[in-house]
């Protein structure tokens, strides 16, 4: 696992990457430290990272631009910041989990928890996702977003009120489904559905499953995901 | 036109007061046809002391006596009185009296028969017993019978010590019940007025010794305060049984009184809006005052110039002041009806205008002394609230978080660095704590704070930062916190490699002290922030400034700052 670790005062770097070590220490770990987010920066385009853990200051604007583009990478962003009242705001942008300082080696677990078991779900509130396109930070609402696509490590995402259609995410569609709530389903291997844009179930012969949007596309539905769709929508 | 409509309706005013006041003027203002049970015109014979009395007998010619009317009565002088009196019993509604109001010594006689005696009439100042001011002699029923009667006196007037310019006041046969309900009415008026300001008079000097010790309360107090000793005096013919001889006594009271209220007057206004010069123009009205005291002007009319004197310079001061602070129309709008008052009813001690032009400036007054109350209680919780900040900034919830992050790291570690770490901490929490309260403080305390907040950014960047300071820094005094709050923003703003030092640079040349500090600038985080800072900074100045210019040491006190070669460089300069 590929991780790196952004924070400026040398003995809380220490201890981040000491806790790092001693929580995941069952696995191979590469970690990287740097000092501020412009000399990681270098290191997170050249190689794949798997997590990023950065100390931000949120106080400014700049601070939410550089969040914005973290959370729009390849990676996952756990941000650990003594601003906890920013907490709300940098879930709805998408890091995965906002770790308060001073922090415990419990809490610092947790987070890894979430990185590790890929049906924890998104209980803050993810309202956004962040795309790059064109060089440029682009934010996403949820509710525009009626369907994902897998596509190789990328994510293809499909909108319903854009006059582009679809948007590449750099992570792949296992590491946002961890980002997205309760109503995001993941009903195939390749395909996660926003159930709000869900018309009717549709059973084909041969037990094939599929589901027609609101928009006329119909999502191939797993045969193992049938029975969590049916059960989701009858529950609705 | 609009003048004239004023003109009217102040001339209306003064028909109601004199109405009201007739009791006063009745016999002074009275017309020529006599009107029955009344006296017109009497006849006065001056005594030599050769001649036998026989003024009191009817058969007595006194057709080639002086006809003058009461108030012409003469001074130092011993004298005889004859006025005839046609008596209609059927005008008379209730029992009627004689109401005397005179500075001298009488006796009276109704158709030869004695009815009043009023201290001892005598030929000079020795022999004579100075009577009481105001008398109401009681007529007996019977005397009173339809037809000419004989009202005589004799009458002493030596006991003055200075000319007057009339010692006769009220010379009438009066309706007692309408008298009683006369005075009744007047003085409830005049209690009203006196115990108003007496009340207002104790509040604010209440409010000037636990409230706040602002001069222009306790000039107002004492305004009230000698506004309704005015009165007093001025009532106490009315209630002090007190021999004529005092009478100059009284006089020369309320003129001096009537001197002080006017003099607060302007003076009040002087300080009120905090005017340039105040003492010089205190003076000179105060000195216009006195020269008019020493005219030959009679104290009624001394005073009543005063009076106009004195609104006039408020209305003048208040004229300055919308012109230069914007400040007092509302001032003015209520002076210059009362100085036009004072204009067309001259009358000073007529107690209806008296009152009426008191509690319109009053209200003035009270007006502009709220409007104070409201600015320094702003003023008071804009100072607290810089306090609550001072607190709330340098008790950073954001630094504290980051420094306790260090510390559970430091505990599992290293413990021992842990409690050194705990301690600069504290040191510097401490120091804060005690500086938040203080005005001001030696700059050598500022700098120790500021090694204490360098020490503490040591440990936890891991770097060795250190303020250098050049030049003389004893005995100079800052407001607090100034250059501790500059190098905080530094670290906020920046990430400092150890390489480079803080400065401080101290000088100081004839009064004026510069202070510059710089602070380097590396990878700026954030250019810059909610400027939070930077008006901290200026509202500890202008606080400070305010706490100096109390204490009588006029200050300037200057921050300007700026980035120059890497380094922000922020300039305080003191100027004294």
């Amino acid at each position: 696992m590929n991780i790196v670790i952004v924070e400026d005062e040398p003995l809380v770097q220490q201890r981040t990457q000491r806790l790092t070590m001693e929580i995941l220490k069952s696995h191979s770990l590469k970690i990287q430290c740097f000092t501020d987010i412009d000399d990681a920066e270098c290191f997170l385009a050249e190689n794949t990272v798997d997590l990023l853990l950065l100390d931000l200051n949120l106080k400014g604007r700049n601070g939410f631009d550089l969040l914005k583009s973290n959370v729009a990478a390849g990676y996952h962003t756990i941000i650990i910041s003594a601003y906890a009242e920013k907490a709300i705001e940098a879930f709805q942008y998408g890091v995965l989990d906002f770790v308060a300082k001073p922090y415990t080696l419990e809490r610092l677990a947790k987070a890894f928890d979430r990185i590790l078991d890929t049906s924890q779900r998104n209980y803050y509130g993810c309202r956004y996702l962040s795309i790059k396109r064109l060089g440029a930070i682009e934010l996403i609402a949820l509710a525009d977003i009626s369907h994902i696509q897998a596509d190789g490590h990328y994510s293809l995402i499909f909108l319903t009120n854009k006059a582009e259609k679809t948007a590449l995410h750099e992570k792949n569609i296992e590491k946002i489904i961890q980002l997205l709530p309760d109503n995001y389903l993941r009903v195939h291997r390749s395909y996660v559905v926003n159930m709000d844009y869900v018309k009717q179930l549709l059973i084909e012969p041969g037990s094939q499953y599929s589901l027609k949007l609101n928009t006329g596309l119909e999502i191939p539905v797993g045969r193992t995901k049938y029975q969590d769709v049916k059960h989701y929508l009858e529950s609705k | 036109m609009f003048f004239q409509y004023i003109k009217k309706l102040f001339l209306l005013l003064s028909l109601l007061s004199m109405y009201v006041f007739a009791l006063n003027s009745e016999d002074v203002r009275a017309s020529t046809a006599p009107p029955p049970n009344k006296f017109n015109e009497i006849n006065i014979e001056i005594i030599k002391q050769t001649r036998s009395l026989s003024c009191h007998q009817l058969t007595t010619s006194d057709i080639h006596w002086k006809k003058i009317t009461f108030n012409q009565i003469p001074q130092n002088k011993h004298f005889c009185i004859r006025a005839w009196i046609n008596i209609d019993k059927s005008l008379m509604k209730s029992r009627s009296s004689l109401l005397i109001g005179m500075l001298g010594a009488s006796s009276f006689y109704w158709d030869e028969k004695l009815i009043s005696q009023n201290g001892e009439v005598g030929t000079s100042i020795n022999n004579e017993v100075p009577g009481i001011i105001t008398t109401l002699v009681n007529i007996p029923e019977h005397y009173l019978t339809d037809g000419k009667h004989l009202l005589s006196g004799e009458i002493s007037t030596f006991h003055l010590s200075k000319k007057l310019s009339n010692i006769g006041y009220i010379f009438t046969l009066v309706d007692e019940q309408k008298l009683h309900s006369q005075i009744l009415l007047l003085s409830i008026f005049a209690a009203i007025f006196i115990g108003a300001s007496l009340v207002l008079a104790m509040i604010f000097q209440l409010i000037y010794w636990l409230y706040q010790k602002e001069v222009s309360y306790q000039i107002f107090s004492l305004f009230c305060l000698f506004s309704s000793l005015i009165l007093i005096t001025e009532q106490a013919k009315f209630w002090l049984d007190y021999s004529y001889d005092w009478h100059i006594f009284r006089l020369l009271l309320i003129y001096s009184f009537t001197f002080i209220a006017c003099s607060l007057l302007p003076l009040f206004y002087l300080c009120n809006y905090r005017l340039p010069y105040k003492i010089h123009c205190f003076t000179f009205i105060v000195l216009g005052f006195i020269s008019l005291s020493l005219s030959s002007l009679s104290y009624d009319q001394a005073s009543t110039f005063l009076f106009g004197g004195a609104l006039l310079s408020a209305l003048i001061i208040n004229t300055y002041s919308v012109f230069h602070t914007n400040k007092g129309l509302v001032n003015i709008i209520i002076i210059l009806p009362s100085l036009s008052l004072l204009y067309f009813i001259p009358d000073y001690f007529n107690e209806f205008v008296f009152s009426v032009v008191f509690i319109l400036i009053v209200m003035a007054m009270l007006i502009s002394l709220i409007k104070e109350m409201y600015t320094n209680k702003v003023a008071a919780l804009k100072a607290e609230r810089i306090k609550t900040e001072l607190l709330r900034r340098n008790m950073q919830p954001h630094f504290l978080m980051n420094c306790l992050t260090q510390l559970m790291e430091l505990v599992e570690i290293k413990p021992k660095k842990a409690v050194e770490f705990i301690s600069v901490l504290s040191d510097e929490f401490r120091q804060l704590t005690v500086q938040s309260t203080q005005d001001n403080i030696a700059l050598t305390e500022e700098i120790a704070l500021c090694n204490k907040h360098l020490a503490i950014m040591s440990i936890r960047y891991q770097q060795t930062y250190q303020l250098d300071v050049n030049g003389d820094v004893a005995d100079i005094f800052i407001p607090p916190t100034i250059l501790h709050s500059q190098i905080e923003n530094c670290f906020t703003h920046n990430a400092i490699s150890s390489t480079r030092a803080f400065e401080l640079k101290v000088t100081s040349v004839n009064g004026q002290i510069d202070l510059v500090l710089k602070t380097p600038i590396e990878k700026k985080i954030d250019h810059r922030g909610t400027g939070l800072g930077e008006q901290y900074i200026k509202a500890r100045l202008a606080e400070f400034e305010q706490v100096n210019n109390k204490h009588k040491n006029s200050l300037n006190c200057s921050f300007i700052s700026y980035e120059e070669c890497h380094y922000w460089v922020s300039k305080f300069s003191f100027i004294s």
